[in-house]
């Protein structure tokens, strides 16, 4: 990176089109494409008993309804785990429409297309589905009790049991002078873009090509899963992602059902199909994030400096595991943050609920973590009857401390090493912005106003993404020109309006435009 | 009466008179996406939380997707591919909170902009702009729409830059008269 990167406004090439109605997200796409749209399981964990489509046949309008029954070849069968981990030993996922159980609230289990949504949707209300209703776990304690099971052979409803330690934790525990033990919970967050998701898809039989849009994080891979799932070369299948309206993590899991459903739709009719997720569907059968039980155990010393850490972690993945493990292993490696542990332990439990799925948003799985390190400094502080600042302070990574290698193996399969840092100046820097030895006359001051102030410090650590978002290539069209292809699709990043100053002339690239 | 039965609505969008054929159970949205190619509003909620899908009809912002078309029936719609003009060389003249809207950063993925705009340009263009805009007018102009991306800082920001070039050009406009009155 140049300095000319840095305290320069740079604007984004996008903004032009943006704030005049022009984007291009995918429901501007496929003005006269038919209309998917879903039946999805009213139920949490139901097995089908019996799909009647005949009240629906007579709709005007109507082209096709799909069941599971309608599925074939690799289309039949479950949907692929995206990243497999050693220690996911009973991965778990659904298939593209229910075949016989339903294990969430959503799950798609019949399509419908017609000539447009609202038709769609009036077939789709008059299909009847008889259900035979199965006992449903919800939430981390439910789960561990196992009474009972989502997945009948998984029967302690445990996906995958992952554990890391830096020491030997108990012996320390139990040498320190101070321990304490608490238990937290952390409840689910829905994802919620302000677009939701959506597909659309062509079909040009002629070159027997697929030409799909959808709103998604992952282009590139959604291309890979499409033509395994159609059977097509990977070269008669073109992904594109067009302007997305936001992804907070739903949309980097793939395929979703519908990625895969609305191409193949569009192949057997010959004929444009498109759906666009509306906001009853995100909030019923989109992903989820955050929801965790923490058992935490802490040693220290008189000064409230730690000197063991235990926690243990009950994940909530939801009904499948289709993104393995990433987020829980964030939140184990992630969670000491700047802190200077001498011995930690996680411990992680990942189960199943028949809730939807579990993915990566905003953090992925960071913020658990560092709510987990940052309780556990306030109740040192509270039991040492020290300020809160300082309790932070004394356990901060010194600067000499570097190279910091904690011992743990980060979710890319790599050492955890942080390479340089200077976190007590950090810290001193925001003491001072935020005036802390002034905190509490201004929250005086504040309830007096009748405005209830909660000052709290959060000091989180993470490894930040590539810039500019994962670029892989550059392609070097000729001396004076170059094409650097963003690994991730544009969304909320801004990707566009670093291009113009990417590849950075440090790189000895020879450039003057990009696209 | 079925609600596949269609009845003709005759509207005036943007400026331009329109008459479409819809069924009379189209949402203004559906018909303003769909029937006219206006694709800048955009359909976050469908049941009137997020103000993505604000227009203005008659001036007034409203929800799109909480409207009918055939309420529109008579009435002059605004949507975002509406809220700039035309100059006499043809050239595209932004409203002030489009410009400020790109000059402060105050959107990402921008899908929930248009929303922003027509409801922020509805509240400046009704204002008196030569009184200083507070922070809670700001407030109350936000306040029904939802933005993920920004935390809203820039979006205030953008409110109070484009209520300021209100101000300035209607203090030119008021010291020299002849030059016209337009606020844009």
């Amino acid at each position: 990176m140049t300095t000319k990167l840095f305290g320069e406004p740079v604007r984004r090439r996008e903004d032009a089109r943006l704030i005049i109605g022009a984007g291009r997200y995918l429901d501007d796409i496929g003005a006269g494409a038919y209309a998917a749209a879903f039946v999805r399981s009213p139920y949490a964990h139901a097995r089908v008993v019996d799909i009647d489509v005949t009240p629906a046949l007579d709709v005007d309008g109507l082209l096709a309804i799909y069941t599971y029954e309608d599925l074939t070849g690799p289309m039949a069968e479950p949907l692929p785990v995206l990243i497999p981990h050693p220690q996911l030993t009973s991965a778990r996922t659904g298939y593209t429409l229910v075949r016989d159980v339903a294990h969430h609230v959503g799950e798609a289990v019949v399509m419908v297309v017609a000539v447009d949504r609202y038709v769609a949707e009036d077939a789709a209300a008059l299909i009847a589905i008889t259900w035979d209703e199965l006992p449903v776990v919800v939430g981390v304690d439910a789960a561990e009790a196992a009474v009972h099971a989502v997945h009948p052979d998984v029967p302690d409803n445990v996906a995958a049991r992952h554990h890391q330690e830096t020491g030997d934790v108990e012996a320390a525990l139990a040498a320190s002078a101070h321990t304490l033990s608490f238990t937290q919970y952390i409840e689910r967050i829905a994802s919620m873009p302000m677009e939701g998701k959506g597909v659309h898809a062509r079909w040009d039989a002629d070159d027997s090509a697929l030409r799909v849009h959808s709103s998604t994080q992952a282009s590139t891979s959604v291309r890979a899963a499409i033509a395994a799932k159609l059977e097509l070369s990977l070269e008669k299948v073109e992904v594109v992602a067009p302007d997305v309206g936001g992804g907070f993590g739903v949309k980097i899991v793939h395929p979703w059902p519908e990625e895969l459903l609305v191409p193949m739709a569009a192949m057997k009719l010959g004929h444009e199909v498109k759906w666009v997720e509306d906001r009853r569907e995100h909030f019923i059968s989109s992903a989820h994030e955050r929801q965790q039980r923490q058992e935490i155990s802490v040693g220290y010393d008189d000064d409230g400096r730690i000197t063991a850490l235990d926690v243990l972690v009950w994940h909530d993945n939801g009904a499948y595991t289709n993104y393995g493990i990433i987020v829980p292993i964030n939140t184990a490696t992630q969670l000491c943050g700047p802190y200077d542990i001498p011995v930690y332990r996680a411990r992680v439990n990942s189960v199943y609920t028949n809730t939807v799925l579990v993915t990566p948003y905003r953090g992925a799985g960071r913020p658990q973590g560092t709510f987990a390190m940052e309780r556990t400094m306030d109740r040192i502080a509270q039991e040492r009857g020290l300020d809160r600042l300082e309790v932070r302070r004394r356990n901060l990574i010194q600067n000499d401390q570097f190279p910091y290698d904690w011992g743990l193996t980060f979710q890319d399969g790599r050492p955890l090493v942080y390479d340089s840092g200077n976190y007590p100046g950090l810290v001193d820097k925001l003491e001072a912005l935020v005036d802390w030895p002034g905190i509490e006359a201004r929250r005086a001051e504040a309830a007096v106003r009748g405005s209830c102030w909660a000052p709290a410090w959060r000091c989180t650590w993470r490894a930040p993404g590539r810039a500019p978002t994962r670029a892989r290539t550059w392609r070097c069209w000729a001396a004076a020109r170059s094409w650097c292809p963003p690994g991730s699709p544009r969304r909320a990043r801004a990707t566009r309006r670093c291009s113009p100053s990417w590849p950075p002339p440090s790189s000895g690239c020879p450039w003057r435009t990009s696209r | 009466m079925s609600t596949t039965t269609e009845r003709t609505v005759t509207v005036t969008v943007n400026g331009v008179p329109q008459q479409v054929s819809v069924p009379v159970r189209r949402l203004l949205s559906d018909a303003l996406r769909s029937d006219l190619g206006l694709t800048g509003t955009h359909t976050g909620c469908e049941h009137g939380v997020c103000g993505s899908c604000t227009v203005l009809v008659d001036g007034e912002p409203v929800r799109s997707c909480l409207v009918l078309a055939v309420q529109v029936d008579g009435a002059s719609v605004t949507t975002v591919e509406g809220l700039s003009r035309s100059d006499h060389s043809g050239g595209q003249v932004l409203h002030p909170i489009q410009e400020a809207f790109r000059e402060c950063h105050a959107l990402q993925c921008g899908f929930c902009t248009p929303g922003f705009l027509t409801t922020i340009a509805a509240g400046l263009d009704a204002r008196d702009p030569a009184v200083p805009i507070t922070d809670d007018e700001v407030e109350e102009l936000i306040g029904g729409n939802l933005c993920r991306c920004t935390g809203y800082a820039n979006i205030r920001k953008a409110c109070r830059h484009a209520a300021e070039q209100l101000r300035t050009r209607a203090e030119v406009a008021t010291s020299a008269p002849r030059d016209g009155g337009t606020t844009r």
